[in-house]
């Protein structure tokens, strides 16, 4: 027992070195990959609102700001418990870690509920990806960016299994899983203010 | 061989106190670490219900916000705050050349399609 929590302790003065990195190094590529990406569509929609002003400004009235701030504190709590997750983990205490990680899930399927209903809202009110260039954005961006919470949400039901499995040491894959949905979050907190919070 | 087993029982609780202490230490950084980025989100959002005629410096304002909680997700949530040099410099790089080109975009008013 004691000889295990010295490796753990070993582990915390490794991260705070600065030769950590967290996750697989071959996994930071496709995250910058498509940071990079996004880049691009935040510049893209810039040019656009710069284009037509008066037109973005009227559009982004119509959106629910209280459903873009639910889906943000959401999302941020859904990260604090998977950051939190991984300390238990890398502490030994798996089962603690397992339940964070489920409860961050379960907030993440919270974001998803919350963006069908903005949809659902939308598409009832006659508003269309074809309706006018805000909204082609808004529709292709937040559904790109729906689509990586659905794939955050299938990694960390990977994630989750292995904190289950009690024969496995996986920090790596935990902490590169968890490092995956919180960019997802990140870049959600650049999308709700470019859409949302923008005049 | 009493007060060896002393001696041992006396460092595997000194180790279990310091890890106890550093688990606690990381939680509490990301408690505040979410306050923080709640407090920002709460103030962005009743400041955007504001009237106000400065558009661009408002604009300017919200986008610096959202990259300043950008840049707390990545360092302690994310953990690049103790990352490998590299990998800070490529994550931080990210975030500031994006947000140099955010500006300027919004700053000169830049369109190059239509």
């Amino acid at each position: 027992m004691g000889w295990r929590k010295v490796v753990m302790v070993d582990r915390r003065v490794s991260r705070g070195s600065g030769h950590h990195i967290p996750g697989e190094p071959g996994l930071w590529v496709m995250f910058m990959g498509d940071l990079i990406i996004f880049s691009v569509f935040f510049t893209t929609f810039l040019n656009y609102r710069n284009a037509t002003p008066s037109l973005f400004h009227a559009s982004a009235m119509t959106l629910n700001r209280g459903f873009g701030l639910t889906n943000t504190i959401l999302l941020l709590t859904s990260s604090l418990f998977a950051a939190i997750a991984v300390q238990w983990y890398r502490d030994g205490h798996a089962r603690a870690a397992y339940y964070l990680l489920v409860a961050s899930a379960a907030l993440g399927w919270g974001f998803v509920a919350v963006k069908i209903m903005e949809y659902a809202e939308k598409l009832q009110t006659g508003i269309q990806p074809d309706t006018n260039i805000f909204f082609t954005l808004y529709f292709v961006l937040t559904g790109m960016h729906l689509l990586h919470v659905l794939i955050g949400e299938a990694v960390l039901l990977a994630v989750i299994l292995k904190t289950n499995d009690k024969d496995t040491d996986s920090l790596s894959f935990v902490e590169g899983g968890v490092c995956f949905w919180h960019i997802v979050d990140l870049l959600w907190i650049i999308l709700f203010s470019l859409f949302y919070m923008s005049k | 061989l009493a007060h060896s087993r002393f001696t041992l029982d006396h460092s595997i609780f000194s180790i279990l106190h310091v890890e106890v202490n550093i688990l606690i230490s990381a939680i509490r950084r990301f408690v505040v670490a979410w306050l923080a980025l709640v407090s920002l989100t709460l103030l962005s959002f009743e400041a955007c219900a504001l009237p106000n005629n400065m558009n661009q410096i408002f604009n300017l304002a919200i986008l610096i916000i959202a990259f300043f909680k950008v840049r707390i997700v990545s360092l302690e949530f994310m953990e690049i705050r103790y990352a490998h040099l590299l990998l800070r410099v490529i994550v931080e790089g990210w975030i500031w050349l994006t947000l140099l080109i955010l500006i300027l975009v919004i700053a000169f008013d830049v369109v190059l399609f239509t």
